[in-house]
């Protein structure tokens, strides 16, 4: 059980504890006598399990999708809920002589009696607003609930209707307290169904301390565990809400946002325990996937079930004719202290003395258009003494405070003859077609145009030598500076043979395979 | 709950409404009414509910909330004056029950909208809000033909390609600008003067006549003889219904350069309808010029027809109406050489911009720039007022100048000051006391543009001083994030 095990420090992952609960809430659910809930409400009540706790690993294509849904809430920080303060937990029932009323809150008296009779109507609902989860806000209070009914001859007036509920605050974002909510209903009423629970005086006077641990430890952790009886326990967890993560391409580079060595790489799954190493903020996922012998795709969901909970960020790839341009934001630089702190540790070369802000600075504003990465070395080499300019763009680019300009081929005149111009629409950026195709394309193209970037001309290059280009080996008068860009492995044709398997894998075109790996500074391209 | 946002969620859908009391003062007729005998009304309450998805953006459920209490408004008056809503309500109710009597008879359940529709004028008003809503975000309604409810949904209209821009960000961009942007109105004039309605203000309809894309909000306001201070206010009443955009007007030394968001695709609607506006010219030709910031003077051609430069303004003026193109600003930011014992230093350090900004340029709003014509209760504090060259005596070496000097250069640290004193250029005090006086520019806040204005100098004064100056002074250039929300580059 979790509860054993020291916790981890933040980020957590999913603890190995975790898929054994999952197994034990089944248990749960398994001693209600199966013919005692409808099949739809069996259903159900598994489907929310499944839904809350974290898949088997390894993960499989099918089970994940591009463009996440409620689906990914099964690896969850312990963080508790932005926002999601529980201000109150209610128990109302219908009583049957005096009607709707509060039977337990904790803490006692939070809802007003004005507050009470405004809103019951949607607290003890008619059958049709029955096990629907709702949010009402009045008073400057958000009530979210899940009525409840049962019906059965033994009870007064043949039904027992009830809702356990929470109380936030009116602006609070409390979505993330709503799958707790209905989970608790869900309980309840296997509960009510097994033993009598809630119908029986004594076993509902249970209420009250559970009650009490739900509202302290899910606004403390997060997380709760709920003894109910010697047999019978209930996990909760309060997973939080994230955006979409945006899809990821193969020509992007992740690069990790925090310290590598906080994670406990053996809890994720098979997938991404794979990969992890590969990210270094310099290899695009292609390479990874090539490197790591991982198919494309699922490379591309890992990265991108890393990026949902804000493990990783992404940047683009790294070429020495690179150009980016500074955004408003750099200046936020100068003001703030902790910015320039974490900018200024992270660029520092190795071994060396810090870097000073002011070499930094000039060094982010010196990029602008029309100046590569390569003209910034040879313009401010006394500035990059100390500073290693390969992490100051990445730096720049997780931060915001540069951007890259990209550059989108634009076929205007027709030509039939020519290559397929189904990717010269301006659509598909020059990054995005190496990677895609690997060719080379043999006619000049007509005419460049870029949103965001240079414009020039494509000149003709062997296809590898170019794949050089675009990889991790810039040219070889940088070579003799002692970088340790170019190492064996990013050699094209040490690599090729393997690539050449996966079809559309990064490297060079099977028509044009020139032997030589050495780069020319001629094929580079012109800027 | 009444007269309070009413919001209930229920599973995945969220209701947003404002329910109203209608009061009635019973019994009391007025002998000036001339309406027929009234009867004793029958609503007490009613509110006006939209149903939403449930995870809508909360602005939009604000927005829509909004819209609620303004209907709801317009009927109780509409429900005092004439018992409207009663009369409606009748209506519609009887011809639910003749509905439901027609089911029984014919087979199968009809809806009762179709015949309602025809009949109630309430109900094609609810509809019209709802279609307008789902498709251009604009509500103009006229309840009972008599009241008219107007209604914009921003983030149906201030959207650039897929990104939407929250109305904060159009709100907090309106409050900081400044006299020299200007308006550029999104369609053409002739269009946007139909749309608006019979009794609209006339001060906005001479605004629009009369802004242009290369006259500031100041000159605006002095040919159309108005208070700036007005102009501000319609400038951003056009803003927030999606008319016009703010820009830096249009001049031949401005920088353009592609915005990030701007769509290249030969095949998109942009591109047909500027070859259609542009005959002979193809958008994604153009925009390649525009790959790298260039400014407009690099198109002058003195042996080209003059029409051709005509042409090239407005189809610059066109790019920037389509959020194509954004104008890159120099920005200056004092950053003089470290000194050996920096890094201790740093701890004490104050941030720059505490120890220099004793003036508060931060966020200037409208309200702190006065127009020579308004006597209202508007400060002139215009920041070039603290110290503007009528103070300093200029030629000369008078003890007073150099005593403003030294005031100006004391904020500074030491290393700060006797790096800047050791820059050549700094022996002569016309220099340095120029350089002096615009220290407080120096932040990396305020562009080149705005320090001209605000001061008075020339380009050509600051390009040179800047050089002067450049072993302190580190020059960048980008967008003007004031202005860039409008390309909906936002943060």
């Amino acid at each position: 059980m979790l509860a054993g095990r020291a916790e981890p420090p933040l980020p957590t992952w999913p603890g190995r504890g975790a898929g054994s609960d999952w197994l034990r809430e089944l248990s749960v659910m398994a001693k209600a006598r199966p013919t005692a809930l409808r099949r739809s409400e069996w259903r159900e009540v598994l489907s929310l399990n499944m839904r809350a706790r974290p898949p088997r690993s390894p993960v499989t294509p099918r089970e994940r999708r591009y463009g996440g849904r409620r689906g990914w809430a099964g690896l969850g920080c312990s963080r508790p809920a932005m926002g999601g303060r529980i201000e109150c937990v209610f128990f109302s029932e219908f009583h049957p002589t005096l009607g709707p009323k509060i039977t337990y809150q904790v803490p006692e008296d939070f809802i007003s009696r004005e507050l009470f009779d405004t809103i019951q109507v949607y607290v003890i609902t008619k059958p049709e607003l029955q096990n629907k989860l709702i949010t009402v806000t009045a008073m400057e209070k958000k009530l979210i609930g899940c009525p409840v009914c049962i019906e059965h001859k033994k009870y007064s007036r043949n039904a027992l209707l009830f809702n356990l509920g929470f109380v936030c605050d009116a602006r609070a974002k409390a979505c993330a307290l709503e799958p707790i909510v209905k989970k608790l209903a869900g309980y309840l009423t296997t509960l009510e169904l097994e033993s009598g629970f809630i119908s029986n005086e004594e076993s509902k006077q249970k209420l009250v301390p559970i009650m009490t641990i739900l509202l302290e430890e899910l606004n403390a952790k997060g997380k709760c565990t709920l003894p109910i009886d010697e047999s019978n326990t209930i996990h909760l967890k309060v997973i939080e809400q994230r955006p979409d993560p945006p899809i990821v391409q193969e020509y992007d580079v992740p690069v990790f946002t925090q310290d590598k060595d906080d994670f406990f790489n053996s809890q994720w799954d098979l997938t991404t325990q794979q990969i992890l190493p590969y990210i270094d903020g310099f290899r695009h996922v292609q390479k990874i996937s090539a490197e790591a012998d991982v198919e494309l795709n699922l490379v591309r969901i890992a990265v991108q079930n890393l990026l949902y909970y804000g493990v990783v960020t992404l940047v683009s790839i790294l070429q020495y004719s690179n150009v980016y341009c500074t955004t408003p934001k750099v200046q936020d630089l100068v003001d703030d202290k902790c910015l320039q702190e974490e900018c200024l540790s992270y660029v520092t070369k190795q071994g060396h003395k810090r870097a000073s802000l002011r070499d930094v600075f000039q060094l982010y504003c010196g990029l602008s258009p029309g100046t590569t990465v390569r003209d910034l070395i040879s313009r401010y080499t006394l500035q990059l003494q100390r500073v290693d300019e390969r992490r100051l763009i990445q730096f720049g680019l997780m931060k915001g405070l540069i951007r890259r300009l990209q550059k989108y081929p634009v076929k205007v005149a027709r030509d039939e003859r020519s290559h397929p111009a189904r990717l010269y629409t301006g659509c598909h950026s020059y990054d995005e077609i190496c990677c895609k195709t690997g060719m080379d394309p043999q006619d000049p193209l007509l005419r460049v145009c870029a949103p965001q970037g240079c414009w020039e001309t494509w000149p003709c290059l062997p296809a590898h030598s170019r794949a050089l280009a675009l990889g991790s080996c810039p040219f070889g008068s940088l070579q003799a500076a002692g970088r340790r860009d170019c190492g064996p492995g990013s050699s094209p044709s040490q690599a090729a043979k393997p690539m050449l398997a996966r079809g559309r894998a990064w490297g060079p075109h099977p028509a044009s395979d020139t032997a030589s790996g050495h780069p020319t500074d001629t094929t580079l391209t012109p800027c | 709950m009444c007269g309070k946002k009413f919001e209930l969620k229920i599973d995945n859908v969220r209701f947003v409404g404002h329910p109203t009391l209608l009061q009635h003062a019973l019994g009391q007729v007025s002998k000036t009414d001339p309406s027929p005998k009234r009867e004793m009304p029958t609503m007490i309450l009613f509110n006006v509910v939209f149903a939403l998805r449930a995870n809508a953006d909360p602005s939009v459920i604000s927005c829509l909330h909004n819209l609620s209490r303004r209907i709801a408004i317009v009927l109780q008056h509409e429900e005092r004056r004439c018992q409207y809503l009663t009369r409606e309500a009748k209506l519609i109710l009887a011809i639910q029950d003749e509905v439901s009597a027609m089911a029984e008879t014919t087979e199968g359940p009809q809806s009762p909208f179709h015949h309602i529709l025809p009949k109630c004028k309430l109900a094609r008003d609810l509809k019209e809000t709802y279609d307008s809503l789902c498709t251009t975000g604009v509500v103009r309604l006229h309840i009972n033909n008599w009241l008219e409810v107007s209604f914009c949904l921003p983030h149906k209209i201030h959207y650039v390609a897929t990104n939407f821009i929250p109305p904060e960000a159009i709100e907090r961009s309106l409050k900081s600008i400044r006299p020299y942007h200007a308006l550029l109105l999104l369609n053409d004039e002739k269009s946007l003067l139909n749309e608006l309605p019979l009794d609209c203000s006339p001060a906005l309809v001479r605004v629009i006549k009369t802004t242009s894309a290369v006259k500031n909000l100041q000159q605006l306001a002095q040919d159309a003889d108005l208070a700036l201070l007005q102009v501000f206010q319609l400038a951003a009443h056009l803003v927030y219904w999606g008319k016009a955009i703010i820009i830096y007007p249009l001049c031949e030394n401005n920088v353009y350069m592609l915005s990030p968001n701007a769509s290249v695709c030969l095949y998109s609607p942009l591109a047909d309808a500027f070859s259609c506006q542009f005959r002979g010219h193809n958008l994604p030709s153009m925009l390649a010029k525009f790959s790298l910031p260039v400014s407009l003077a690099e198109f002058k051609n003195p042996l080209a027809p003059p029409v051709q430069e005509t042409q090239l303004i407005q189809m610059v003026i066109w790019m920037l109406q389509h959020r194509l193109l954004i104008q890159l600003h120099t920005y200056v930011c004092l950053m003089v050489p470290p000194q050996e014992e920096e890094l201790r230093a740093q701890d004490e350090d104050m941030p720059f911009t505490a120890r220099v900004g004793g003036r508060s340029l931060s966020t200037p709003n409208a309200l702190s720039f006065g127009s020579p014509t308004s006597s209202d209760d508007m400060t002139l504090t215009s920041p070039s007022m603290d110290n503007s060259s009528a103070e300093l005596i200029p030629g000369g070496d008078s003890p007073l100048n150099k005593r403003m000097t030294e005031n100006l250069l004391a904020s500074l640290l030491e290393h700060e000051r006797e790096a800047i004193l050791n820059v050549p250029a700094a022996q002569n005090p016309e220099d340095l006391r120029m350089f002096a006086r615009l220290l407080h520019y120096f932040r990396g806040r305020h562009h080149l543009e705005e320090i001209m204005y605000n001061e008075n100098m020339r380009r050509s004064q600051l390009l040179m001083l800047f050089d002067k100056f450049r072993s302190v002074l580190v020059v960048t250039s980008h967008e003007d994030p004031v202005i860039s929300v409008f390309q909906s580059l936002l943060k």
